[in-house]
């Protein structure tokens, strides 16, 4: 039986001058699951978002996503919602405008209610980004990435720097996400993070696919799992 | 409630600008500024002029500052990044960023004519004064290709200086601040294949103080334009490649 999926990489490359930062990356994403993309710093796991995105030119290999090899057309952009680390918001503009501004780029926005509601949000629509927690930042920038109603959730890393509580509140709205249908692939360092969250996990270090398979497969102990590829991969 | 992109992105724009005045007051009150020592103060016989040449040097400071070095910070910030990876089309991005320059553009006009209607006896027929501002307000936009492909080309931290580097010779010896007949004839002669004394030349031409050779200008302008075109498209692209 062939599984769906969302994006499926073949033999990606990519160097930046004589860095290596992926090196010959397969990858099927499964559609309707949350995908933990975990890897220490350096790992490669950003030039792998960008490239899925289409924000790198591709060098070598070939990446498909909805069935088409051009990410950066409009149409599959549309399909996409995308939070990544830095985000450089226009800090002077309010929850609400912000949320205006990212609907105007999708034909079928989601309602600001619920989507306010899902992102706690609530109270905080005509406050300045520039004047909210960072953990208040990190759930607008969550609710810009899904107020299109994205088939895809490409987060990269939506919780580091939050405390607990601004965690879990991302974490429910992710949840909510994936009980919608959505699929996400989740970037993060935390393992706690994906052992809630995922149903499939992907380890990778410096630029090659360690492990790929479904949570249930990478044990009781996935940061044991974690540790023991990468200092393999060290060695 | 407002779903094209381009007129959201006009709107953040604007809303940008207002909340930000200590950005844009400065910008909007240095040219004038400089326009009221020279072209009134110092030298208040050319009025009329200096208020073409002062207000060209102003709305190019606009186009350059408000894309180089602009462009150049959101793309520092991350926020360029974001919008690239949004379904956001790239004329909207650009077209949100055109509004602002234009608007400074006009609004350096307008209160530099003010200025000079005030305070420096210039007295201009309704269509001179509207042909003015459409002039120069239109003539930034070659400005605001350029500072799009600087801000596209630069690294963040360089583009203030950079820009500042060009802008302020540009306008000399352009003939913006001492007209280029007083120039010796090696800057003569270089005043002539510089873009900004060519839309000053229109300027100069629509108010009545100088005749202007209008296909002469609009084809210095035109390649102008062509050529900052290219070396956006070719800048966006070469974004991709640089992007970690």
């Amino acid at each position: 039986m062939t599984r769906a999926t969302i994006a499926t990489c073949r033999q990606l490359r990519h160097a930046y001058g004589p860095t290596v930062a992926l090196d010959g990356v397969d990858l099927a994403l499964p559609a309707g699951q949350v995908v933990a993309l975990l890897g220490p710093n350096g790992a490669g796991k950003t030039t792998l978002i960008h490239l899925l995105l289409g924000l790198l030119p591709l060098q070598s290999g070939e990446i498909r996503l909805f069935g088409t090899t051009t990410p950066t057309d409009p149409g599959v952009r549309r399909r996409i919602g995308t939070m990544l680390q830095s985000s450089g918001v226009q800090g002077n503009l309010t929850v609400l405008e912000l949320l205006r501004l990212f609907a105007s780029f999708y034909g079928a926005p989601d309602e600001f209610a619920a989507l306010v509601e899902e992102a706690g949000l609530q109270g905080l629509e005509h406050r300045r980004f520039e004047r909210l927690s960072g953990g208040q930042q990190q759930r607008v920038l969550f609710a810009l990435a899904a107020v299109g109603r994205p088939d895809w959730l490409l987060l990269d890393e939506p919780t580091t720097g939050l405390d607990p509580a601004a965690r879990r509140q991302v974490w429910r709205a992710i949840e909510a996400r994936r009980a919608a249908g959505a699929s996400i692939l989740l970037c993060t360092h935390m393992m706690d993070e994906a052992r809630r969250l995922a149903d499939h996990v992907v380890v990778m270090d410096r630029g090659r696919i360690l492990h790929d398979g479904p949570l249930a497969d990478a044990g009781e102990d996935l940061e044991e799992l974690f540790f023991t590829l990468t200092e393999q991969e060290a060695a | 409630m407002i779903a094209n992109p381009a007129l959201r992105l006009v709107e953040a724009q604007w809303l940008n600008l207002v909340r930000t005045p200590a950005y844009t007051l400065p910008t909007l009150l240095f040219p004038v500024m400089f326009y009221g020592f020279f072209g009134l103060v110092m030298l208040p016989g050319q009025s009329l002029p200096l208020l073409c040449t002062f207000a060209t040097f102003g709305v190019m400071g606009a186009a350059l500052f408000s894309f180089g070095v602009g462009i150049a910070l959101e793309r520092a910030q991350g926020w360029l990044l974001l919008l690239r990876a949004s379904p956001a089309p790239v004329y909207a991005v650009i077209v949100g960023k055109a509004f602002g320059a234009l608007l400074f553009a006009l609004a350096i006009v307008v209160m530099m004519s003010a200025l000079a209607g005030a305070f420096g006896g210039v007295r201009l027929h309704t269509h001179q004064w509207l042909a003015l501002a459409a002039v120069l307000t239109v003539g930034a936009l070659p400005f605001c290709l350029m500072g799009l492909a600087l801000g596209l080309w630069l690294e963040p931290k360089a583009a203030p200086a950079v820009v500042n580097i060009l802008y302020l010779p540009l306008g000399f010896l352009s003939g913006l601040w001492i007209p280029a007949s007083q120039f010796p004839p090696l800057l003569q002669d270089l005043a002539g294949w510089l873009p900004p004394y060519h839309l000053a030349a229109l300027a100069l031409d629509v108010t009545g103080a100088r005749p202007a050779d209008w296909p002469v200008a609009l084809a210095h302008l035109g390649v102008f334009t062509l050529a900052c075109g290219a070396a956006t498209v070719i800048g966006w692209r070469r974004l991709d490649g640089a992007q970690r």
